[in-house]
């Protein structure tokens, strides 16, 4: 059945090479746009993925991870003596002006942090490609994602500068920190971060906790325990990559913009294929309703345009996915990230299986209707 | 030529040779394999209701070939059809394998059709992309062979048809002439023992037209099958046992003939020497 239905498709092989155009443009589609989806969100979250916390602690009132409202350090120190609590790390997020070697400003996200001499923090920057992150702890240390050297005219570790007016100086650099506010991200440590955003006051201000929760106690428990906690409220690590995510989906609209273009696309390879296989089908009326006079049942002959839906459907995904990878390699130089795991592609062959097959329903109801008496009429 | 004139067929049960009677002169008759008894068909209802078949009886008889002559639009067409179990008829029974099946849906008669019909048309309907060899095979399959016995069994049949050295071969690398032996090499899968063609002949020249019926008749002659041939072609009552003359939807006449292609030559001989 699949050889006969391969011969079906490749006897007209232009027609058969706009058939695979059009399934490999709808993988590609699919694939980039939703690959593109993922690399933001995954650019969002980033900062929760990559910690070590168990639980995270912000004010009950935040949307925003970004945006998030600092509170008082003695927050701090409540959540500290929470029974279950192991070890707790303030975190301090806000934006400050970079002065740029031109003498600009440009905006940037600082992330201070607890560094310490002989511990590993709960949230520290990941990736380093150059320099000595360890340098972190020194005042006036940070460390930058190279792909934000051009923005921020810096070429290389050891540059200097100023963050609000106090020194700053690149110790280290990181590949593939990006902000989902196009804001570059700069880790300081805590005090250091502080003297860059005077603007949240002298109160020592903290914007996260980060917990490490107890060996054997269950993380539900102390996430309970403080949010019980006045302002306070606790999320584990994969709540709050999951709200970040779905806050920057929802209130920017970005996922409905490229899960729509996603769609475009399965709609163009639907078109394409279905039009395809249904002028193929046409062409061979007379064949198959002759095969139905002979005893064929609709089971058969429905097979072999299903089989040529799934022919086109796998070799528009072979051909797609590698335009794909293309685009990806394409768009990275462009600092865009898509996002292709093999949970995306197996769900992407599976988008194109039933596209393929829905493209095919106008042909198999075309067969289904044939009249086998009709092979009578000239 | 024209042995008898009969207006309707009467004839014994299916599978048993029938009784002589006034319109059927041959004493010792072949077993009919299909039987039409008093088939009608009408399109439409009421005011605009068309008569295309009145009151149609017919015995199909293993080992003959019969001819269906009639201008066009006098339902000849339409007898074939509900023959082959392509059309429902309005009144009347079709009687296949020892039962009526007048009444049957399309979901119950393809295997019926699979196990009793084989259809060749003036059009060949051949898959252009397929070899001689794979639309054979195809049709087979589709009939519900077995993929591996298909090819075997399609091979043989062209062999048969005398087409082995082109199986390989697409229809649009064949002549006319061969171009039907796919087709009635196709028609023989399943090994049906009626053969039906709709103007088998009719795209085909003078001579190939002729070799092409000699093959069906010699199919019918030492395969023991029913031929039933819808044609406007005179040349080829030679090959014919019995010829239904159908004029306004009424079968005029059965003629009983004594057809004078008594080829000594196998079949395959016979296939070979089509152009």
């Amino acid at each position: 059945m699949w050889n006969l239905a391969r011969k079906l498709l490749l006897h007209d092989r232009l027609r058969f090479a706009v058939a695979i155009a059009g399934v490999s443009v709808s993988v590609m589609l699919v694939l980039v746009q939703v690959g593109l989806y993922f690399g933001f969100m995954d650019t969002a979250s980033s900062l929760i993925d990559a910690s070590q916390a168990d639980l995270w602690v912000g004010k009950k009132s935040n949307e925003s991870f970004e945006f998030a409202t600092p509170f008082d350090e003695r927050a701090f120190y409540k959540v500290t003596s929470v029974p279950g609590v192991a070890h707790a790390e303030r975190v301090l997020m806000n934006f400050a002006q970079f002065k740029l070697a031109d003498g600009g400003d440009l905006g940037v996200q600082i992330v201070g942090i607890e560094t310490a001499p002989n511990r590993r923090p709960l949230l520290a920057p990941w990736n380093v490609v150059e320099g000595d992150a360890r340098r972190l702890a020194e005042p006036g240390a940070i460390v930058l994602d190279k792909s934000e050297y051009p923005k921020l005219k810096i070429d290389r570790v050891g540059h200097a500068t100023e963050i609000a007016g106090v020194r700053a100086e690149v110790v280290a650099m990181t590949s593939g920190i990006r902000s989902f506010t196009t804001s570059p991200i700069v880790f300081a440590d805590l005090r250091t971060a502080r003297s860059y955003l005077p603007q949240l006051g002298d109160g020592e201000p903290v914007t996260y906790v980060l917990v490490r929760v107890a060996d054997g106690v269950p993380i539900d428990e102390v996430k309970a325990r403080i949010n019980a906690l006045p302002h306070l409220a606790a999320y584990t690590r994969s709540e709050m990559s999951t709200r970040t995510r779905s806050y920057w989906s929802s209130r920017t609209g970005v996922g409905a913009g490229f899960f729509t273009t996603a769609v475009l696309g399965i709609i163009v390879g639907f078109v394409v294929v279905g039009q395809i296989l249904y002028s193929g089908t046409l062409q061979y009326i007379r064949e198959y309703g002759t095969l139905k006079a002979m005893g064929a049942r609709n089971g058969a002959v429905v097979r072999v345009i299903l089989s040529q839906a799934m022919i086109s459907a796998g070799l528009g995904f072979a051909a797609g996915a590698p335009l794909a990878m293309g685009m990806r390699a394409a768009m990275k130089g462009a600092n865009l990230t898509v996002a292709l795991s093999p949970a995306l592609y197996a769900a992407t062959a599976a988008i194109t299986v039933v596209m393929c097959s829905f493209a095919a329903l106008l042909s198999i109801v075309k067969v289904l209707r044939l009249d086998p008496a009709s092979v009578f009429k000239a | 030529m024209t042995a008898a004139l009969a207006l309707s067929e009467t004839a014994p049960p299916i599978g048993r040779a029938p009784t002589a009677t006034a319109a059927t002169t041959a004493a010792a008759a072949p077993a009919a394999l299909a039987r039409l008894v008093g088939v009608g068909k009408t399109y439409g209802a009421g005011e605009h209701a068309v008569a295309a078949l009145s009151n149609a009886t017919l015995d199909i008889r293993a080992g003959e070939v019969t001819l269906i002559e009639g201008p066009s639009g006098s339902g000849k067409t339409t007898l074939i059809s509900i023959l082959g179990l392509l059309l429902t008829p309005t009144t009347g029974e079709v009687w296949i394998e020892g039962q009526n099946v007048a009444g049957l849906g399309e979901r119950d008669l393809p295997p019926l059709r699979a196990r009793n019909f084989g259809f060749v048309f003036q059009g060949f309907n051949l898959f252009p992309a397929l070899t001689a060899l794979e639309n054979v095979e195809m049709a087979i399959t589709m009939k519900g062979g077995r993929a591996r016995d298909a090819r075997a069994e399609a091979r043989r049949l062209l062999e048969l048809v005398g087409l082995g050295p082109r199986m390989h071969h697409l229809p649009s690398d064949l002549s006319g002439g061969q171009k039907q032996r796919v087709a009635i090499a196709r028609a023989l899968g399943g090994d049906p023992p009626i053969l039906v063609g709709d103007e088998p002949t009719a795209a085909l020249d003078t001579r190939t037209a002729l070799s092409v019926m000699e093959l069906l008749r010699e199919l019918a002659s030492s395969d023991r099958r029913a031929v039933v041939v819808v044609t406007h072609d005179p040349r080829l009552e030679r090959f014919a046992d019995r010829i239904v003359r159908v004029e306004d939807g009424v079968i005029r006449a059965i003629d009983t003939t004594t057809h004078t292609t008594t080829s000594t030559s196998s079949t395959t001989d016979l296939a070979r020497s089509i152009p």
